[in-house]
């Protein structure tokens, strides 16, 4: 499993989630910016092709911002960073190239540097803040150097090479620092929160006794049935006869029988039978299809935050679904030394309220499960994750 | 499980760091006008351009002191200083470089991004807005009002227009992503509760199933094999006691109260009083290695140790065709282990009925519980051994486990006593 990392997408993922109207907005604003600035210097440009080469750059850096962010696919990781920044020198380096030597090269060259800067709000919310930083450092060496051979090169009359520089790096650095700062706040805010939520984890001493009565009370259900009428007829000296050898004999099978069943069941068909209830409450005839195939009882395996992680994925999908989720179909099974899981569900509603709506849980599973992808095609929604056998 | 900051602290928290988001923007703004003032300063070194790095300068602790004092008072503070400041500073560059403002006033523009990203007191959209469009009008005024007074032509600053803009999206959608990181919070809540509910459940029914086991089922099995037509009185008095535990509750609480009160030594007790019963029923049993290890479990393990214990001797009993076997406890630093070994004829996975409990409810199941691990070595004809292992120590912070795993696996490696520690010769009791 790989290592945790200090992100606003691993310790606050719903949070995260839930400003990727920010990043794409983001991504969306560098690229029309950048477009904008190279349309209306298009007349200056010398080379057109390299200015659209560096238009091309900066698509697909917004692309990659947009796409490695998505609730179906896996987490924003350090590569996909590093390709935004480095497609952000190269555009910043395309543009000004396609200008050199021109008056509109002071203004494109701005495009880099602010493109890159509102690619780091973008991401912040998915990187750590070091990485931040230090990738925005990085790119302001480079965009800085690009910017004073600008200034050598075409000169602005009256004003000194560091006037420009400064000018230039000022969205880069003003953006980055500000995403920077923005992250760690929020993050400290988590650890802060941290251990109020450990402690609010913890069940009460009530609520131990209560589920004890509880899981008492079935046993001594299951006793008074049949058990101790025929303890007590024993104890009673009733005669050990064939009848009654044969009679303890069905009466452990049945016990046994139960035991079996309750040993066999994991927690996952419990819960999705106790969900399926829920429709049976409102008066509907049961649905008996089976749900949940995982013939080695591998739920089991998971950990107690990937339960949690799957269970409010499946209550979402019952709760949207008005407790009447079609085909749905979870699926777990061992692959060598791991276990992979599948949830299907149709899910008749368009792609984008899709993610809205299962979009903070898919978040949550992806930060605790090894590897999830899910998509939603042909109004079928599906999962697949996998984990490690603790 | 970290979810994210919970509905009422959301908004508190996203107000503080859009505050510092500002108040980092800020700085590196304050540091690049800095540069630009520097290299002009540098670039005319005749013209009286100090004000302005004075101005900005001034502008830094401004910042650093309403990040501390997030007042109205400090806010307005700030927009004091930074509406002299931005003066000073405009009007410094109007009357030292004013040909260098003719066309572009970009040059300007960084005491009035400060401005802007005042960021004071507050928590919500509303009161954000207000404090940035209350330093867009502020910074605006003062560098027009510098501009008129040095002579110099106002030029539209699109610079600023932008970054306020770009500041009220921001916080737009920020407190937008509150609200809906806050709707998914209750049903994930939810689950993490029921989650914790259902792992105590859990592990209440494999106390339960085990206790059921090793009596009821126990009990009912002795009959229907009987041969007498009575009971013997040892064996009414065993059904009577165990009924009367099972109706009650004592055996759902007993290892927890147990943790509050059971003296240390008390955590050997279980273990020997197996061995001990088992040789009731004539089991030979001997005892090798570190008994003293058990003390290291907590009581609650000691506790489910010892039954798990009896049920692997019962089974040499019932099962393995022979009278004798051996108890074998040994441990390291981090973890302690009890070994149960027969000669007897051994089984394989493969004829073990899947009606079958005991492995599974009553030594499996019960130690997994406890945060344990079993794994069985057995081939026919071979005898049977049975490792119980339980981390103590740093490692015993590892959470329990209830899921199943692979229980028999084939023949037992070979532990030489080497493998046992320098501890292991004493007897059972």
């Amino acid at each position: 499993m790989r290592p945790p990392e200090r992100t606003r997408q691993e310790l606050d993922p719903v949070g995260a989630f839930a400003s990727r109207a920010i990043t794409i907005g983001s991504a969306l604003v560098a690229f029309a910016f950048a477009a904008a600035m190279v349309v209306s210097y298009i007349d200056w440009i010398k080379n057109p092709a390299l200015a659209l080469m560096g238009l091309l750059s900066l698509g697909v850096a917004s692309i990659i911002v947009t796409s490695a962010t998505d609730p179906y696919r896996g987490p924003f990781h350090r590569g996909p960073h590093g390709w935004v920044v480095a497609l952000s020198i190269l555009a910043g380096a395309f543009i000004t190239a396609g200008a050199w030597d021109t008056d509109a090269l002071f203004a494109l060259g701005w495009v880099g540097p602010a493109s890159l800067g509102l690619y780091s709000i973008g991401m912040a919310a998915y990187r750590p803040v070091r990485e931040i930083v230090a990738y925005g450092a990085l790119a302001s060496v480079f965009m800085g150097f690009t910017s004073m051979l600008q200034a050598q090169a075409t000169p602005l009359p009256n004003v000194p090479d560091a006037a420009i520089v400064g000018i230039h790096l000022l969205p880069l650095l003003a953006l980055n620092f500000s995403a920077a700062a923005f992250t760690h706040s929020i993050i400290q805010s988590i650890e802060r929160m941290r251990a109020e939520a450990r402690a609010a984890e913890r069940l009460s001493a009530e609520q131990e006794t209560g589920v004890a009565r509880s899981v008492q009370q079935d046993r001594v259900t299951i006793l008074n049935r049949e058990v101790v009428p025929f303890f007590t007829e024993v104890l009673g000296g009733r005669e050990i006869t064939p009848d009654v050898r044969e009679h303890a004999r069905s009466i452990a099978d049945a016990i046994r029988a139960v035991m079996v069943a309750e040993v066999d069941r994991t927690w996952l068909e419990n819960l999705v039978d106790h969900l399926r209830a829920r429709a049976r409450r409102h008066g509907e005839a049961p649905d008996g299809a089976r749900v949940v195939f995982d013939d080695d009882n591998v739920a089991n395996l998971m950990t107690y935050d990937q339960r949690t992680a799957l269970r409010a994925l499946l209550v979402a999908i019952f709760d949207l679904t008005d407790d009447r989720p079609q085909n749905l179909e979870i699926v777990i099974a061992r692959v060598g030394e791991r276990c992979q899981g599948f949830v299907a569900v149709d899910i008749d509603m368009v792609d984008p309220l899709v993610k809205s709506k299962f979009g903070p849980y898919l978040a949550v599973m992806r930060v605790v499960f090894r590897r999830l992808r899910a998509e939603h095609l042909q109004s079928v929604l599906t999962v697949r994750f996998s984990y490690d056998q603790r | 499980m970290t979810m994210g900051l919970p509905a009422h602290v959301a908004p508190r928290a996203m107000s503080l760091a859009l505050s510092r988001a500002a108040h980092g923007m800020s700085l590196a703004v304050l540091c690049c006008g800095l540069v630009v003032a520097l290299g002009f300063a540098a670039a005319y070194p005749d013209r009286v351009l100090w004000p302005a790095l004075l101005a900005l300068a001034v502008m830094f602790p401004m910042v650093w002191f309403v990040q501390r004092h997030r007042t109205l008072g400090a806010g307005l503070a700030y927009l004091a200083i930074g509406a002299g400041a931005t003066y000073v500073h405009t009007i410094t560059y109007a009357l030292a470089v004013p040909h260098v403002l003719d066309d572009l006033t970009l040059w300007l523009a960084p005491p009035k991004i400060v401005l802007v990203l005042v960021a004071a007191a507050g928590v919500g959209l509303g009161r954000a807005v207000v404090w940035l469009l209350a330093g867009y009008v502020v910074a605006e005024v003062s560098a027009s009002v510098a501009l008129v007074l040095a002579g110099v032509p106002y030029v539209f600053d699109l610079l600023t227009l932008a970054l306020l803009l770009e500041a009220i999206g921001v916080c737009l959608l920020a407190f937008l992503s509150v609200r809906g990181a806050v709707r998914a919070h209750p049903r994930l809540q939810h689950a993490a509760r029921e989650e914790l509910l259902d792992d105590l459940r859990s592990r209440m029914e494999v106390r339960a199933a085990a206790l059921m086991h090793d009596t009821i089922l126990s009990h009912l099995a002795a009959i229907a094999s009987s041969s007498g037509a009575e009971l013997d009185d040892r064996q009414k008095e065993q059904i009577d006691r165990d009924l009367q535990i099972l109706s009650g509750q004592e055996w759902i609480n007993s290892a927890s109260d147990a943790t509050a009160t059971a003296d240390s030594l008390d955590r050997a007790s279980p273990l020997r009083d197996a061995i001990a019963q088992v040789r009731d029923e004539g089991l030979e049993v001997t005892g090798t290695g570190d008994f003293g290890s058990v003390l290291r479990l907590s009581p609650e393990q000691a506790q489910a140790l010892g039954l798990a214990a009896k049920q692997c001797l019962v089974n040499v009993i019932k099962h393995s065709g022979v009278m004798t076997a051996e108890v074998a406890v040994y441990a390291s630093d981090d973890e302690v282990s009890v070994m149960i070994i027969d000669a007897g004829r051994g089984f394989s996975e493969a004829s073990v009925g899947s009606d079958r409990l005991g492995l599974r409810a009553s030594v499996q199941s019960r130690i997994e519980s406890v945060g344990g691990l079993v794994q069985v070595w057995s081939t026919p004809g071979a005898g049977t051994s049975v490792l119980i292992q339980f981390p103590v120590g740093e490692a015993a912070q590892v959470p329990p486990q209830t899921g199943p795993s692979r229980l028999v696996s084939g023949p037992l490696p070979t532990i030489t006593l080497g493998d046992r520690g320098p501890g292991d010769a004493g007897p059972a009791s």
